[in-house]
């Protein structure tokens, strides 16, 4: 009789401890979003060229090696169009131009490939080149790896038509007919000073055979654009 | 009181504390058109409407009632939860213009930040970034914002040689801290433009608050932020990135 008592007073306290806990809900007391913030900061890296060797130019080794260029930058891997000298600029004798350059929407360091196109002579490309904004980035054009001692690399000669007065009027990037043509027509000129007949390729005082013969081995070579 | 009782209690108890403490769904039940919130099943209760007025009642809860601690605030009780709240950020901010990595510069954007609840205790709003320093890319950043006493500042102000990010809120619900004189913050009850600035790490700062509801509608609090690298100060070029978290408690 006393344990049945006892058993009806413990499911009175069970149910009253159940109703006290089922009116004890809650729901979220907060709501929480999250949005990003951004920023872009831009330095643009600087580079100079150290070297260039023109190919086949008479006289020891980087004495003869002054040539006019500009240089392009793209993306590595899609070659998109990124910036270019707006100017020609002009190495020296030795085929180094150790002016400061920046290019128009290159404005943060990163890996890019970075085009150099000659007077004379066909675009030549480095490939994955890491430009640092702290630090002054060289390329050596003579090297296929753009490592630090002059190489031997050459840009190939005989790209020579069109003007050659600004960066759009530097030659078609392929050495053919047309640069053939416009040699033959300068055959045997004089170029006292060296440099200022274009189709004097080896920058000796004549326009002969040996330009000649320098961009007949080259026919039909394209650059790397 | 026997050991049987006893043990029945105590079971019966511990019970009682997991089925009370269980996190609550977003629904307690379900058909296959409808889903019900949450219910109470007791003796009494119902809706009653007149022209002006809307009345819901339930009767028969045991402990209902409003209970605050310290560290929380429990509203027990069938009619307690009836209340919601929202929160809208927007998805990202652009700060501009670029800063020139080299000669330094100053970028500055800002977040609508929209609250609004039906809680009647209102709600308080809080911020705060995922990491620290907030704005960062790899391992390069902008440094918390460093203010020069315990308020923020009045004006943003940071060395030459320093690259820092930092805010600024704005709107009617910011607390005292952000308010202004218009000479110094947290004093005053001005809410100049672009004053008051301070850091956002990743602890949480409240930033606006209620002891009212104030409608599904909601407040902005607009918050401004700013980054600036100083003139001798050489910044990593790249898109630097901080992630904001904005939190609306209910009060």
């Amino acid at each position: 009789m006393r344990r049945g008592k006892i058993k009806i007073e413990a499911i009175i306290i069970i149910a009253a401890l159940f109703l006290i806990s089922g009116s004890l809900s809650y729901i979220a007391l907060a709501s929480t979003a999250n949005f990003t913030v951004g920023l872009r900061v831009v330095w643009p890296p600087a580079v100079m060229v150290q070297w260039i060797a023109p190919e086949g130019r008479v006289g020891p080794h980087g004495t003869n090696w002054d040539d006019y260029f500009f240089l392009t930058v793209k993306t590595p891997d899609s070659e998109t169009f990124l910036g270019a000298m707006p100017y020609l600029a002009t190495t020296t004798n030795a085929g180094t131009y150790l002016v400061t350059t920046t290019f128009n929407n290159v404005d943060e360091e990163g890996v890019y490939d970075v085009y150099l196109k000659g007077w004379q002579h066909l675009t030549r490309k480095l490939d994955n080149v890491f430009l640092d904004e702290y630090s002054l980035n060289i390329l050596n054009y003579t090297q296929e790896d753009n490592s630090s001692p002059t190489g031997t690399v050459v840009l190939l000669a005989g790209d020579i038509n069109d003007l050659g007065t600004t960066t759009s009027t530097l030659g078609d990037d392929v050495i053919n007919s047309v640069d053939l043509s416009l040699l033959l027509s300068r055959i045997d000129d004089d170029d006292p000073t060296t440099n200022l007949v274009r189709e004097n390729l080896n920058q000796d005082i004549v326009v002969n055979s040996v330009d000649l013969s320098l961009l007949l081995k080259n026919l039909d070579a394209e650059g790397d654009n | 009181m026997n050991k049987l009782l006893l043990v029945t209690i105590s079971v019966s108890a511990l019970l009682a504390v997991i089925v009370s403490s269980w996190p609550a769904f977003a629904y307690v039940m379900q058909s296959s058109n409808y889903r019900l919130q949450q219910d109470s099943v007791n003796f009494g209760g119902a809706r009653g409407e007149s022209a002006s007025y809307v009345l819901e009642d339930t009767a028969g809860e045991v402990g209902t009632g409003r209970g605050e601690s310290d560290s929380y605030i429990l509203n027990a009780g069938y009619q307690q939860a009836d209340w919601v709240m929202s929160i809208s950020v927007p998805v990202s901010v652009g700060m501009t213009p670029v800063i020139p990595g080299i000669t330094g510069g100053t970028a500055t954007g800002s977040a609508a930040v929209v609250v609004g609840t039906t809680n009647q205790g209102g709600y308080t709003l809080y911020i705060n970034a995922s990491g620290t320093p907030a704005m960062r890319k790899d391992s390069n950043s902008f440094a918390n914002y460093t203010v020069s006493s315990t308020d923020p500042d009045f004006d943003w102000v940071i060395l030459n040689s320093d690259s820092e990010f930092g805010f600024s809120p704005e709107g009617p619900d910011i607390i005292q801290k952000y308010m202004d004189d218009g000479d110094a913050c947290n004093t005053g009850s001005s809410d100049a433009s672009d004053k008051c600035w301070d850091s956002v790490d990743d602890s949480v700062k409240s930033i606006s608050q209620t002891s009212y509801g104030n409608g599904l509608i909601g407040t902005t609090t607009t918050i401004k932020f700013r980054a600036e690298s100083g003139t001798e100060n050489m910044q990593s070029s790249g898109a630097y990135q901080a992630v904001i978290t904005m939190t609306a408690v209910a009060n």
